[in-house]
């Protein structure tokens, strides 16, 4: 209290006010809820005191919202022609760009287990139910074909409103494009972004799987759904 | 005579998080952007040596973090924003053991802080948020400590009456909460 006492331009009544700010501030720091998340800290752990460039991730933000219109035309226009022809199939962003069009069928029904699953798989690679994790509820599929490859997309919707897809790739890995990457249980993650979205590209059982989501999910939440397990 | 300073040990910047992190969304007002804004922080410091001069690895650290945001928002105005909701999700509370009037009143708290003026939000949460002296706070921002003082006691002074606004339900009605 002595320094607010040194404060002349505060009433008593303002003075005594700003004191509960204070403990009310300093309640809210204390709280177990204002700790950093887990995720943060292997996510930092992860990223080490190793020197690196800094992330394209950051620097893609900065496109001008013109040339970031036209971009996401070009996208479109290379994904409705089948992509690029390369015999590694599609790239990352050109399977995240059809992943986030609207779903074409059902949700796949939940099957339990342990992780919990969804009836929707891509060879033994099966859709995770994130529902009793993260209130992420499966909305629903689709099914299309990028650049020769098949691409099954299961739609997550967070109460109700904020949409994720997962897509996988079926058969061998395809391009990932830039971004930059993060390791994690020895495996490794590609994170990259557009306007308005992020997208993290992983293979997992010989697959490419790749969960796109808006940029208002962060990176640690991203990678929350990929690891898990 | 030029001061050279020191190098920032890179090893020790895991003891700083919870701070950062606190610091962050008292920023962004929000907890997905601060993690966000912590991590690249920590991408852009540990992109090289950094050499540090007087103050506290904490102080330059938030010193980054406060800068990160800054250029982080002004990006951001050049980006097409997201139609999707603003809202992230979290992982259901694994404790289950939490007061959820609690916690919100933690997020209230964070929201106030992020919708202060800057001057006001940035010497709150430089001395009651991350713990600098009012000294270090003043260095810091390049004002004086006296300055810092008067800023850190009106800020405080708004975080209470906002805090008496929600309690009434202001803050509900509004959808304010991040």
């Amino acid at each position: 209290m002595d320094d607010i006492k040194d404060d002349i331009s505060l009433t008593d009544e303002e003075r005594a006010l700003a004191e509960r700010g204070r403990s009310l501030v300093a309640a809210a720091m204390a709280h177990p809820d204002a700790q950093a998340p887990p995720a943060l800290r292997e996510s930092l752990a992860a990223a080490g005191p190793a020197p690196r460039r800094r992330s394209r991730l950051a620097r893609s933000w900065v496109l001008a919202p013109g040339l970031a219109v036209v971009a996401a035309g070009i996208v479109a226009l290379v994904v409705a022609l089948g992509g690029s022809g390369s015999d590694r199939g599609p790239s990352a962003m050109q399977v995240a760009a059809v992943a986030r069009l609207p779903a074409s069928a059902p949700a796949p029904a939940a099957i339990g287990g342990s992780p919990p699953r969804l009836a929707a798989r891509v060879g033994t690679l099966a859709f995770p139910d994130y529902g009793a994790s993260y209130g992420l509820r499966a909305s629903g599929r689709r099914s299309d074909r990028v650049g020769g490859r098949a691409v099954t997309t299961v739609a997550y919707r967070y109460r109700g409103q904020t949409t994720i897809a997962y897509a996988i790739v079926a058969g061998a890995p395809i391009r990932w494009g830039p971004g930059r990457d993060i390791t994690r249980g020895g495996h490794r993650y590609r994170l990259s972004a557009s306007p308005g979205r992020r997208t993290v590209t992983w293979t997992q059982d010989g697959h490419t799987c790749v969960i796109d989501a808006p940029s208002t999910v962060s990176t640690a939440q991203l990678m929350r759904l990929a690891t898990w397990t | 005579m030029i001061e050279r300073g020191r190098i920032l040990d890179a090893a020790s910047l895991g003891d700083h998080v919870d701070r950062l992190y606190r610091a962050a969304w008292a920023l962004c007002g929000s907890r997905a952007d601060a993690e966000d804004l912590v991590q690249e922080t920590f991408a852009r410091v540990l992109a090289k040596p950094r050499r540090v001069q007087g103050e506290s690895d904490l102080a330059y650290l938030l010193q980054a973090l406060r800068n990160t945001f800054v250029s982080s928002r002004r990006a951001a105005s050049l980006r097409i924003v997201a139609v999707e909701a603003p809202a992230g999700f979290e992982p259901t509370d694994p404790s289950g053991s939490r007061r959820p009037a609690e916690a919100l009143e933690v997020r209230e708290v964070f929201t106030l802080i992020a919708g202060l003026g800057e001057n006001f939000r940035d010497a709150l949460v430089a001395v009651d948020v991350v713990g600098l002296s009012y000294g270090e706070a003043a260095k810091m921002l390049g004002v004086k400590e006296a300055t810092i003082t008067s800023r850190v006691h009106r800020a405080r002074l708004e975080v209470a009456r906002g805090m008496e606004r929600a309690d009434t339900g202001v803050l509900m009605n509004e959808g304010r909460h991040g």
